[in-house]
């Protein structure tokens, strides 16, 4: 198809926030991004009204039909020379966390960053053996290879899960792919030695940790990680 | 720096600036760039409130610049009731000019009703895909609502008042800033307009040129802290529901291979919904959303509609303006198939107009009948299966609606596809398919296409 537009941004995060439930989340994982990452724009696709949402420098509005809003369909519409998905239940707890999209460049030559992690999915793309990546986090480049990776998804996708597809279309397209460790996207206490290496959580339980600043206080991650109890008795973001 | 006053400058009495005094940077920057001849009376700096430096009162939670602006613009109001000026245009700072502003100007205010209140210069639709703007004039349209406040004109004491009073209302919206707050002012008259009530005596006439005149500089914002960078110019009302980009409806009755056209048609990178059902195992390439819409007007095996025409029309446009959005993002274009289509072609095009393009997929209405019966045999008791007569006449009524459109529409491009044809010579079909899109594939896109049509599927001929 045609070009899509010319990113005006070198780096920017993706959100999907469909439906109110999960807006609550949203507010914290931005909170927390912005606490570590201050200066990087963020892009919300959501079906919410302008003023139930966290502002945000890139807003679109995408109808509710459910189902399909998946990070392959949008990320071409996004200004962002390279992106960075995050889930909306995600918690940032180091500026970190988003450098290895550093390596989405010509330098490093580098064009998709994916997590590592317990996969559930180890026998469903069929190609090699790989098992299915996870999306939660996912770092993309805006390029030729994954733009073409990204239209044969869309061209395919039914409905469902979509990371199996995606991380075949990746596969099909060549697209150079470095993958992180499973701090980069912690989904569970126990796929971590220390949780001070933890980048990225994605425990709904983390979320409630996050003070209205952003910060996640480092005794209550080290509780929450030593125990798998989330308790805050201070204030948190509205 | 002085500045060029035109000869007429009674558009409005006075026009005002709003600056904050910590950026003189933008101040200077603003006047710089003026059109010249100016339009308007001499710009009035007016100091802005700096929402750094006061308390917001508890119930606010739009944060302090939303304050400041909200104050400025309130004070800019009562400044002008209390001295008797009744008419004003208020820029803010980062209000950058559009091409031919001063021409485009004059012939939006020589096209204003008689009846405008609040007449914006530069702005945001907002929900214009369910609410598109209504076309009062060449130039003038009235908005659903519209966001943002770098420039507008406000006339007339009594909608100054009336004015007054909705931005010093108990009923705001939490987290509202003054535009969203304003966006519901003329919300409620356009919606008081559209289902023909009574518009509020309180209410004001609001306004928005074909396209907007001004827009907003790559300055830092003063409310959110963001910087852009270029000049901002938002949806135009005149654009607003996409009626320059074309629509492609894929008509034919049941089992004449729309379905397979479709499909097509999304491999070669056509919008044809977000989420894609149907009959066939292959991809039925019927958006969900437009099925639902459809049966919900018309259920399936019924030959005529149960809902109204004028309610119809709105809901079609509605869901096909959205989609046609989506597909300005993706860079393509946007079509839609489902039979009932066929039936209600006159209702897209009452929506549509111009912009309304048809794909006719040709069947022999015999081997259609016979596959829809196959099809409810194998079906019986689903609510997509009917009876051989009820299968004949809906399959005859939708060929008839379509053909007869057609005919009697020879201003509605039409690409007509032989399904005989696409199945036997797919190259060659989809190559003109392509040019009739007015869409680039790639190669993998178009391979893609080809590989999606089944010479299999001609069971019944």
């Amino acid at each position: 198809m045609n070009e899509h537009p010319r990113p005006t941004e070198d780096l920017g995060v993706m959100y999907i926030a469909i439906g109110g439930k999960s807006l609550w989340q949203l507010r914290r994982s931005i909170a927390s991004l912005r606490h570590h990452c201050p200066n990087v724009p963020v892009a919300l696709f959501t079906n919410q009204p302008a003023e139930a949402c966290p502002m945000v420098e890139y807003r679109f509005e995408v109808s509710a039909t459910g189902g399909y809003h998946v990070k392959p369909r949008f990320i071409p519409w996004l200004p962002f020379d390279r992106t960075v998905y995050l889930d909306a239940d995600t918690v940032v707890l180091s500026p970190s966390a988003i450098e290895p999209a550093g390596l989405l460049t010509d330098r490093f030559g580098y064009e998709a960053i994916y997590v590592h992690g317990v996969s559930r999915r180890c026998d469903k793309v069929r190609i090699c053996g790989v098992p299915s990546m996870n999306s939660g986090v996912v770092m993309l480049k805006k390029c030729r290879r994954v733009l073409d990776a990204l239209a044969h998804w869309r061209r395919y996708y039914q409905g469902g899960n979509d990371e199996i597809l995606l991380t075949k279309a990746l596969l099909h397209h060549a697209v150079p792919s470095f993958v992180l460790p499973a701090e980069w996207n912690c989904r569970d206490r126990s796929q971590v030695r220390h949780y001070s290496t933890i980048r990225i959580t994605h425990h709904r339980q983390v979320l409630r940790l996050v003070q209205p600043d952003g910060s996640v206080p480092d005794e209550l991650l080290k509780r929450w990680w030593e125990t798998g109890v989330a308790e805050n008795h201070g204030d948190v973001v509205r | 720096m002085t500045t060029m006053i035109a000869t007429d400058s009674k558009i409005v009495e006075r026009c005002f600036l709003m600056n904050l005094d910590r950026r003189c940077d933008r101040l200077r920057d603003w006047m710089k760039q003026l059109p010249q001849p100016w339009p308007f009376p001499q710009p009035e700096r007016f100091a802005a409130v700096d929402g750094r430096h006061i308390a917001t009162p508890p119930q606010w939670r739009a944060g302090n610049g939303a304050w400041g602006c909200y104050r400025s613009h309130c004070l800019i109001l009562e400044k002008c009731l209390l001295e008797g000026i009744d008419s004003y245009v208020v820029f803010e700072d980062d209000a950058g000019f559009a091409e031919d502003f001063q021409d485009r100007l004059q012939e939006y205010v020589n096209e204003l009703p008689a009846d405008w209140g609040l007449a914006y210069l530069g702005g945001q639709h907002l929900y214009a895909g369910k609410h598109p703007p209504h076309k009062v004039s060449e130039r003038v349209y009235r908005p659903y609502n519209v966001n943002r406040t770098h420039a507008f004109m406000v006339r007339g004491r009594d909608n100054m008042k009336a004015l007054y009073r909705h931005l010093h209302w108990n009923d705001w919206h939490t987290k509202h800033h003054i535009d969203h707050h304003l966006g519901r002012l003329a919300q409620r008259r356009y919606q008081a307009l559209v289902q023909g009530k009574n518009v509020d005596k309180e209410s004001i006439a609001v306004y928005t040129p074909d396209r907007w005149l001004v827009g907003q500089l790559p300055t830092k914002s003063n409310i959110c802290g963001r910087k852009w960078s270029q000049t901002r110019f938002f949806n135009d009302a005149k654009n607003a529901d996409h009626s320059d980009a074309p629509f492609f409806a894929v008509l034919g009755p049941h089992r004449a291979g729309t379905s397979c056209v479709a499909m097509v048609m999304h491999h070669l990178g056509a919008h044809m919904g977000n989420q894609l059902g149907g009959y066939e195992t292959t991809g039925g390439g019927e958006a969900v959303g437009l099925a639902q819409l459809c049966e919900k007007a018309m259920r399936f095996p019924a030959v005529d509609p149960t809902m109204s025409d004028a309610q119809l029309t709105q809901q079609l446009k509605s869901w096909i303006v959205t989609r046609k959005a989506e597909a300005n993002r993706d860079k393509t274009v946007a079509g839609a198939k489902y039979p009932h289509l066929c039936r209600f072609v006159e209702h897209l095009h009452a929506g549509l107009g111009d912009s309304l393009r048809i794909v006719s997929v040709e069947r022999d209405i015999e081997a259609s009948i016979r596959s829809l019966q196959s099809r409810s045999e194998k079906h019986r008791g689903q609510w997509f299966a009917a009876t051989d007569e009820q299968c004949e006449t809906l399959q005859r009524s939708l060929l008839q609606h379509r053909d007869d459109f057609i005919k009697s529409h020879p201003d509605v491009p039409v690409f007509r596809i032989e399904f005989a044809e696409l199945v036997t010579y797919p190259e060659e079909v989809i190559k003109n398919l392509i040019e009739f899109l007015g869409i680039e594939p790639t190669e993998e896109e178009i391979a893609s296409a080809i590989d999606h049509v089944n010479p299999e599927l001609r069971k019944h001929g």
